[in-house]
């Protein structure tokens, strides 16, 4: 590509105006969750100039979408070409970080705080890295910067300022549900709930009191009252992964902002005595929503005796006639999954659970 | 060089050679057809192994309409299309097919893109800036092949070599990459080769490949260190004297620089609105290379700027008209040196599509009559290139493949391997690494609740990699998982069945050369447990003289044996023809592979973890505190084939 030098670009950028109103109509798009049409506008000022401005809103609006393959794809590029500035790296970097290629995240950033030392938001991405999952907050939700999902009340009922994360969670039964650690609830009395994904998209919801299976397992059931997207993901049917075999958890921060969730990754392991509960062979938080190496939904993590992970078979959990629905011994799937493709199903299955309680 | 002055000069000309023809008579009969080249571009593909999303014909497309577009795999069933329309062909690129790439390119030090392009069939590329960003002795090694050596040691994400001969190498590229402006200031000469040239029913037309000479100033000095870069018209202009001394009249530019269409069209992929211009109306990079080229030069694929255009006889300008596109040709192109039109033409970036370009040369004279280009999307909903994926899939294999390592679990061991495992079989059709998986699938469906199953047999062709860890590694080695999964990357499940020893025996009969329809030798690697004796001499169906099956626990670790040994087949005959056995193969065999048509009349069928997963766990058994796995131990039974004369 282009590698214009950053200061042409700005000077080229300075003499077409209808290139620089079509950039605010598109962030002002994103701002408000229309990922479409900012994707769309985004596209057009990218075809007038080669820059890095519009590149890093199309990434944006491609993440606000749920297109994380597409996100990263482009922002590899957009790393390696406008080096010039720092906010390529630092935004490759941060989406390499939470879709579980740490080592390489931190190359990235490392790289990028060479070519721009002092810059800030850069060092925000590193000070942010210190803990896991990383969580944008300050700098980090700053528009154009954001790192994070811009936020899409999907009811139209957005949760207050008052509002506090108190668990990950993990939605089932089509998009109408969602299974929580009981533990997590267990803790607070809530007057209202929220569930969110890591497209930003808001949902209210309220204890399903008809589900009596679930305590037993660990879990409790919220209904949502309205269904959030499923996109392509799939739900375990039949037998569940075998004990070896790959597994990822997505699971966001303790972070009642909109975020996109983290995804981890290693080897699913052997069952726990006889309580259904598998061992996770990787580091995971309660309620993180488990994948098979196909990006198939297995299962939800908990934290079991002594707070060592532990997670629960999806077929265990969900309604009975669906798990039911078309049983079959073998797993007859395609090969390994990139973690890319993965986190894409994860960000429309991890949920944030938060409450507001009473005063 | 194009010996008319215009394309609507070429075009009468060329008219009045067919009216000549028709005629009939002497002039019919020396007056021979202009002969057509199809030559395919594409340029700035960046490493996109997998599709960068969706791209529309224009912006008019709404983007809920606009297809996913690109993918190697994709890009190669197109420009296989392509080919088989004209044999005479070449593809060509404008650079920047590495480089600010991806991850399942970029890990790999885009060893992978160069292996796709070689499947794509690419001839010529020119070096575009990023080509440098790793500095030119990487750009050597990409093009003449060899492993990436990282202090001192093959860096373990070089040479995997999915789409190179063999794992463990690297092929390089199978293409040319040109740098006709590069100069080596240690040598004075050009850093790769400065043009290519193909010949055409006996008429050569020659590509020149340049990157901008700006490129120094967008990449990282160490990249560059040691080269100059030239001036790209002065270089084209340079050469074409010593083209035109072999005889050469066609010439095509590949330049790595461009420009972009501006106001007041629709960004149409075959339009040049605002003929390249720049919005504030001067000229664009592109513009001002062709303004003074030799007139000789007959075609400009050009790249850089991402954008797609076609300014030529082709070009067409498409407006919006109540929401639908309006196409009204345009014969177009940017004035040379001597004030001709020439096409010029760019294809977007990331494999979005390709320029399908036919070109017409008189035979006599080899000068180019006409050029007609079309930028064509490479459309992933296209029923007919996805059904050719489908025929030939070894490009999506090779991504499949790629994607699967990117994976940072492809890093993590799995388990210790003591000693080298060959990389072949011994003379009775025995290697380790058979032993090893089918002891794996063994595992995997012992346990009665997953099968059951007492023997096991992996067909030796499923084994991709025999000898497991890369080359030139020391023992004991920390086995990966991305080491594992070289070796069984095809995604197979396991299925358990019953057979009786009579079937067990046909099975055993069916690995040989004209039994039961076989056609070649395929002998199978079994589990731990069963041992057989097989006579080369003996006549087909009839070579299997012993069998013996000793129950064994391969769960444990080492291997446990649980049984007295059964005697299944002696002096070739069935010792009992109804006792059943549980055994496992893999989908790809319980269906008949590899010839294995016994299989097919298994009983109580059940279906199994995938061959991938069986091993992971399997080799779980052999990773530190546990001892390392060693095939030479007692336990491992180890041979377990004798080939007898």
């Amino acid at each position: 590509m282009a590698a214009h030098p950053h200061g042409d670009e700005a000077a080229a950028a300075a003499r077409m105006p209808q290139r620089v109103a079509l950039l605010q109509r598109a962030q002002a798009e994103l701002e408000r969750g229309d990922a479409t049409q900012a994707l769309d506008d985004f596209e057009r000022a990218a075809m007038m100039l080669h820059a890095g401005d519009a590149e890093l809103g199309l990434i944006r609006a491609a993440m606000q979408d749920g297109q994380y393959r597409r996100a990263l794809a482009f922002c590899a590029h957009t790393a390696g070409e406008h080096t010039d500035d720092a906010e390529g790296g630092a935004l490759y970097a941060w989406l390499l970080r939470i879709g579980g290629q740490d080592a390489l995240a931190r190359q990235v950033l490392a790289d990028a705080r060479t070519h721009a030392p002092g810059d800030a938001l850069a060092g925000a991405v590193e000070t942010a890295f210190a803990v896991t999952p990383p969580i944008a907050a300050g700098l980090l939700l700053q528009p154009p910067h954001r790192m994070a999902p811009w936020p899409v009340a999907f009811d139209g009922a957005s949760p207050p300022a008052s509002a506090r994360f108190v668990s990950n969670g993990v939605l089932v039964d089509a998009g109408a549900s969602a299974l929580v650690p009981l533990r997590a609830l267990e803790r607070v009395t809530p007057a209202r709930l929220w569930v969110r994904n890591g497209l930003g998209q808001t949902v209210a919801a309220e204890l399903d009191r008809d589900d009596a299976g679930s305590a037993g397992l660990g879990l409790v059931r919220l209904k949502l009252h309205a269904a959030l997207p499923l996109g392509a993901s799939r739900e375990a049917e039949g037998r569940p992964p075998f004990a070896g075999s790959p597994g990822y958890s997505m699971q966001f921060g303790e972070t009642s902002a909109p975020a996109w969730p983290m995804m981890t990754q290693g080897f699913l392991g052997r069952p726990v005595g006889d309580t259904g509960a598998r061992k996770v062979g990787f580091a995971s938080t309660s309620g993180a929503a488990v994948f098979d190496a196909h990006g198939v939904l297995v299962g939800i993590t908990l934290a079991g005796a002594n707070d060592a992970a532990t997670w629960t078979p999806l077929p265990a959990v969900v309604p009975a006639q669906q798990a039911a629905s078309g049983a079959s011994p073998a797993r007859s799937l395609p090969g390994l999954e990139a973690p890319d493709e993965i986190y894409e199903v994860g960000l429309r299955r991890a949920l944030q659970v938060l409450v507001d309680t009473p005063r | 060089m194009m010996k008319n002055t215009s394309f609507a000069l070429g075009r009468t000309l060329l008219a009045a050679t067919l009216a000549a023809a028709l005629a009939g008579g002497a002039v019919a009969q020396t007056v021979p057809a202009p002969i057509t080249v199809k030559i395919i571009g594409l340029n700035d593909f960046h490493g996109n192994l997998q599709s960068p999303g969706t791209f529309g014909q224009n912006t008019i497309v709404p983007s809920s309409k606009r297809p996913a577009v690109g993918g190697a795999d994709y890009i190669a069933a197109y420009v296989a299309r392509l080919k088989a329309q004209n044999p005479l062909n070449a593809v060509v690129g404008g650079g920047d097919f590495i480089g600010a790439s991806p991850l399942i390119s970029a890990l790999f030090f885009d060893e992978p893109s160069v292996e796709v392009m070689n499947h794509v069939g690419v001839d010529f590329t020119s070096v575009g800036n990023h080509e440098f960003d790793k500095g030119s002795a990487e750009l050597k090694r990409l093009q003449n092949g060899g492993c990436k050596i990282t202090n001192g040691a093959q860096d373990p994400n070089s040479c995997k070599g999915l789409g190179s001969k063999a794992p463990g190498t690297f092929d390089g590229a199978h293409f040319k990459w040109l740098s006709a402006n590069v100069i080596e200031n240690a040598t004075g000469r050009p850093l790769l080769a400065p043009y290519g040239i193909k010949s055409f029913n006996g008429v050569k037309m020659a590509f020149i490949g340049m990157t901008l000479k700006g490129t120094p100033g967008i990449v990282t000095p160490t990249g560059v260190a040691g080269l100059t870069f030239q001036d790209e018209a002065d270089t084209v202009n340079a050469l074409v004297p010593r083209l035109r001394a072999q005889g050469i009249e066609a010439i095509v530019v590949l330049v790595h620089q461009g420009g972009f269409q501006t106001s007041p069209n629709v960004g149409d992929i075959n339009g040049c609105d605002g003929n390249l211009r720049n919005a504030d109306g001067s000229k664009s990079d592109i513009e001002n290379i062709v303004n003074r080229l030799d007139d000789a030069v007959d075609l400009v694929i050009s790249a850089h700027t991402h954008a797609a255009y076609n300014c030529s006889a082709s070009t067409v300008d498409v407006k919006n008209v109540g929401g639908v596109a309006v196409s009204t040709a345009r014969p177009t192109g940017l004035a040379n040196k001597a004030g001709r039109l020439i096409p010029v033409t760019s294809a977007s970036a990331f494999g979005r599509m390709v320029t399908d370009i036919d070109i017409q040369i008189d035979p006599k004279t080899h000068d180019v009559i006409a050029v007609a280009p079309t930028n064509r999307l490479v459309d992933r909903t296209d029923a007919a290139i996805n059904a050719a994926i489908v025929a030939d899939p070894t490009v999506r294999n090779i991504v499949s493949g790629y994607n699967a390592l990117v994976s940072p679990l492809a890093s993590a061991v799995v388990a210790t391997i003591a000693t080298a495992l060959p990389n072949s079989a011994n003379g009775a059709g025995e290697m380790p690494a058979g032993d090893l998986i089918a002891d794996a699938q063994l595992a995997a469906t012992q346990p009665a609740a997953l099968g059951g199953a007492q023997i096991a047999f992996m067909n030796a062709g499923g084994v991709r990699n025999p000898g497991f860890a890369p080359a030139g590694v020391t023992y004991p080695y920390a086995l990966t998982f991305g080491d594992a999964f070289t070796v069984q990357p095809f995604g197979n499940s396991l299925v358990t069945m019953t057979l009786t020893a009579t079937q067990l025996k046909a099975l055993l009969e069916q690995q040989f050369s004209g039994c039961m329809g076989q056609t070649a030798n395929r002998v199978m690697q079994t589990s731990n447990g069963l041992k057989y004796s097989w006579s080369a001499s003996a006549p087909a169906c009839s070579k299997i003289i012993d069998a013996s099956f000793t129950p064994t626990d391969v769960t444990q670790t080492p291997p446990v044996t649980t049984g007295p040994t059964q005697i299944i087949v002696a002096g070739g005959v069935v010792q009992n023809p109804t006792k059943t056995y549980r055994v496992t193969v893999n989908n790809f065999m319980a269906t008949g592979g590899d010839g294995f048509a016994t299989l097919l009349g298994g009983t109580n069928v059940l279906g199994g973890a995938q061959d991938i997963d069986a091993l992971v766990a399997y080799l779980a058994g052999y990773k530190a505190p546990n001892p390392m796995y060693d095939p030479s131990q007692p336990a491992m039974g180890i041979p377990r084939m004798t080939l007898l004369p």
